[in-house]
Order: structure tokens, then sequence, then C-alpha cells
């Protein structure tokens, strides 16, 4: 798939690549929005893994609540408002299962839409690449 | 960096906006076998009339220098040198009451000479791989008008190209006008035998009713150096000028901006009061990583005075200048206020190797209506 990484997105932990420095996670934030000529608009970051998702996005800066974004719109990582969905689009084999919570809220939805607040991305010493579609209730294109 | 997206999505990287009414001219292939080192001969405009006037294209003509005028159904219109390719007029339809167009972009004339006219929004790009006579790099400076394209109701299109003396380097530059916002676009092909390095930046003059409700929001986060703009023969503030500090009652110049030295934007909305000249862009130290932090791809201006706000769209480019005149601007005008702004690529030369092609463009859309 990709030249630069010798890893794929299914290790965790690998000691056999050839990575220097402290291992982190890389990702990848599509917006929901193409930019003018049709490109995605592709915004990348690096973080540890162990964390949830939503404490990720949120100190990267990277938009997840949307139109849900105000003081009282949304439940702050409580499990219960449903309005952090986020669509993985690759690498679902570093994030944490489905909790109960998320079953709940994310029934008629894709089985690839999760609950930022809810979902765990890898372990402390994680490596590997994630792949993550931004409000996808809103997205204008389409995912192979 | 952008490989490990690649298998998902299967639209390649156009890079010029949509809708494209019509793609690149193939006029380049002649173009290239019969480069001569003379300038073209200057079009009078009742023949540029004849070729390239549409419906929402006007040519005109002022103190010898013709210019374009590009306009859509709902009102908007942009105005265009085409000598040197710099936009001095875009007006947006920003209000629904009345004609509801209102200038957006900031020019001043500098000289007695009245052709002479500094602002709008320019190209700026430099070859540095070939330095001429006084040691600066190669700047397109010669335009020709090659494609004009309109679909008499809601796009516009201008095509403008540029070659170097000796056939190396192929510019072309491509404004198009929609009723919500104005894209200006570079091409940049190699045809020469030897790698090129370029750097460039489309810097926009911004105007604002006054200095002091005036913010960017959208660069939260990002990493900023003071950085001096880009020399051209557009901008406002020279690069001297737009790095000397402020030293002038509140807005002293306690924080006088040393080179170099990298700060986080811990803002969620730049104050533009103070004067600046900040660059937002990873730093060069940063990019030798396999993935980094990018430079957010669209920023947005607030000017609470007209209540207007527009977004800039960054594509192609690596980083983004940011310069603020703080009490300079008291000298071109009492009441407004500019900022200098675009996105470019300077921190780190882009490599074009022969045959390659480079393209990136600046949107400017709004949302106010």
């Amino acid at each position: 798939m990709t030249s630069q990484t010798s890893s794929t997105s299914e290790t965790t932990t690998t000691p056999s690549d050839s990575d220097e420095g402290p291992p982190v996670i890389d990702f990848a934030f599509v917006h929901s929005r193409l930019l003018p000529d049709g490109s995605p608009d592709v915004q990348y970051r690096s973080a540890c893994g162990g964390q949830k998702l939503r404490d990720i996005m949120l100190d990267a800066h990277i938009d997840l609540y949307g139109p849900y974004d105000g003081p009282l719109l949304n439940c702050a990582g409580g499990g219960t408002c449903g309005t952090c969905l986020v669509e993985v689009v690759e690498g679902k084999e570093l994030l944490s299962p489905r909790t109960p919570k998320e079953k709940e809220k994310l029934k008629k939805k894709p089985k690839t839409w999760r609950l930022a607040c809810q979902t765990v991305v890898g372990k402390q010493d994680s490596r590997g690449e994630l792949v993550i579609q931004q409000l996808p209730e809103w997205k204008t294109h389409e995912w192979e | 960096m952008a490989s490990f997206l690649s298998p998902h999505l299967s639209k390649p990287k156009p890079l010029l906006p949509l809708p494209l009414i019509r793609a690149t001219s193939s006029s380049f292939s002649t173009n290239a076998a019969a480069v001569t080192a003379q300038s073209p001969p200057v079009p009078s405009l009742q023949s540029l009339e004849e070729a390239f006037g549409r419906q929402g294209i006007k040519f005109t003509e002022t103190n010898g220098i013709s210019s374009v005028e590009l306009s859509v159904r709902n009102g908007s219109s942009v105005n265009l040198r085409l000598s040197d390719a710099l936009i001095t007029s875009y007006k947006p339809k920003v209000f629904w009451k009345d004609d509801g167009c209102r200038e957006l972009l900031r020019t001043i004339q500098t000289s007695e000479d009245p052709s002479s006219v500094k602002g709008g929004i320019g190209l700026v790009l430099n070859d540095l791989s070939k330095l001429a006579k006084n040691n600066s790099p190669w700047s397109p400076s010669e335009w020709v008008l090659k494609e004009a394209d309109s679909d008499s109701f809601d796009a516009v299109q201008v095509e403008l190209g540029c070659t170097n003396g000796n056939g190396t380097l192929e510019v072309t530059y491509v404004i198009s006008l929609y009723p919500l916002s104005l894209a200006t676009a570079v091409i940049v092909k190699n045809t020469g035998s030897k790698p090129i390095e370029l750097t460039s930046a489309i810097l926009s003059h911004i105007n604002f009713d006054s200095r002091d409700r005036t913010a960017i929001e959208g660069l939260l986060g990002c990493s900023y150096c003071a950085h001096p703009p880009p020399a051209s023969s557009f901008g406002i503030l020279s690069p001297a000028e737009a790095m000397r500090p402020d030293d002038s009652g509140w807005f002293g110049s306690s924080d006088a901006p040393k080179t170099g030295v990298w700060t986080v934007e811990d803002e969620k909305f730049t104050m533009l009061k103070g004067k600046f000249s900040r660059l937002y862009a990873a730093p060069p130290s940063e990019r030798s990583k396999e993935v980094y932090r990018t430079v957010p791809s669209n920023y947005t201006t607030i000017d609470k005075g007209s209540k207007l706000s527009f977004r800039i769209i960054r594509m192609g480019y690596d980083d983004i200048y940011l310069g603020t005149p703080g009490s300079f601007a008291k000298q071109y005008s009492d009441k407004d206020y500019f900022i200098c702004t675009g996105p470019a690529s300077m921190l780190v030369p882009v490599v074009l190797n022969p045959e390659e092609e480079w393209r990136a463009a600046q949107v400017i859309e709004h949302d106010n209506l």
C-alpha cells in the first residue's frame, strides 16, 4: 500500500520495524467538506496511543463536534449524546471494540462509525496509522 | 505523506478549482517549440475583444494598461490587469439589498504614474535556481492572455501564461470567478532539463472597516514564526517595513519579532490590531518526520465592523503568510485597515524536476449571503 513505512496498520507493537523515536500513532483526519477542486481536506497528526479518540482530536484542534461544538450541545465525553460521531476508514484494528453505550447509540448507523468519546486508540506503546473521517453525517464523498 | 490515504480515494488530484470550464489549453505544445528571447507583442484592445470577449468578460484600457473585467450574473466582479497579472478589484455580492457588492481588496496608488498600483491579489513566484544579472531570482513579469471562457451565468475563467526567456519554465495563472468565490491557481511546468527550485505565494490585501474589531479564525494550534513577506512588485508594505516593530502608543514594540523562534498559536481568534508579519507553517525541522502536523487548510477573516467574513482556502501550498500593518495603515487611509495574507511556500522551496508540473491555488469564498 505505502512505500514509506514498513509497518502495516494491523500491528500494535512492532519491535522489528526500524522506526526511531517514541512510539506514536499517525492520524489522517479527513474533513466532511472536500476542497474546491475535489481533493480531500486532510489534516495529519501524531499522538501517543492509550488515549480516547475524543481527547486526541480535541487536543489536536480537529473539528469533532461540528455544529454541536458549544457548551451545552454535547455531553463532553459522557457517551450519552451521540454527537461525537466519526467514521473509521482504516486502522480499526487499533481501536477498542464498540462499548454497549456505543452499540445502543449506533444501532442504525453503518458499522464503521464510532463514538469518539468511547473509543480508545491502541495502547501506550502502539504504532500504526489511522484514517478517520470527521462528521460522517455531513460528508460529501464516499470511501471505497 | 499522503500515501496512506491513496488506496481509498480513487480520484486523482486535479488541484484546479471546480467546476473547470475547460482544462488547461494545449497551446503550450506550440509555444514550447517557438519560444524566442523576444517578448510577445502587446495585443490591442480590439484584438483582445475579438478573440476573447464573451458574456461576462470585458476588456478595458486605462493609462496604457489593458485590463479585463470579469463578472457573473449575481453581480460579483473582478478586475485583472493583464500586463502584470494583478487583480486590482474583487467585488463579491455580500448583501442582499441594493447593489450589494463591496470591494474586498485594498489598492493604493504609489506615485505620480497612475499605472503603478500596489495591493490587490498578486502572484509571487521565484525561480531560485537561476539568478538574473543583479543576483535576484527570476520571477514572471510579462503575462500574455491565453484563454478566456465563461458559461454566461455563474462561472468565468481567464488563463494567463508566462515563460522564462530560455524556455525552461512555463507558468500559467488561472483566475476563476464564481458567484460566491474567487479562485486563483498557478501551474508551473519545468520544460527544461535541470531541476528547478521555486518559492511562491499568492498574497491578497484584504480591506477591513476598522483596525479594532478584526480577527482571523482557524489558526489555533498552528506554529508560526516571524518572517518577512516575499519581495514583490505589488506588496503595499515592503519586507523591511513589514518586519519593523510598531512603536506607537499602547501596541508598542515590547515583543519585537525575532526570526527563527517558533511559537504555537494558542488563541482561537488571532487579533489583527497589532503589527506583525508571521508565517504559519510546520517548522522545517518537523518536516523531516514522516508524519508532521499540517497547517490548517483554510482560515476565516472576521470583520465586526462590516459583519462580513471571508474564508481563504489554501491548496498545494505549504504555509500561510499573515501580515498586518498596525499603525502603518494610517499612512494610507484614516479609517480603513488592511492586511496582507495568503498561502505560500516560502520556507522550504519546491523542487520541480524536468517534465514535472506543480499546481497550487488560493480560493477566497464567503457565506455572507
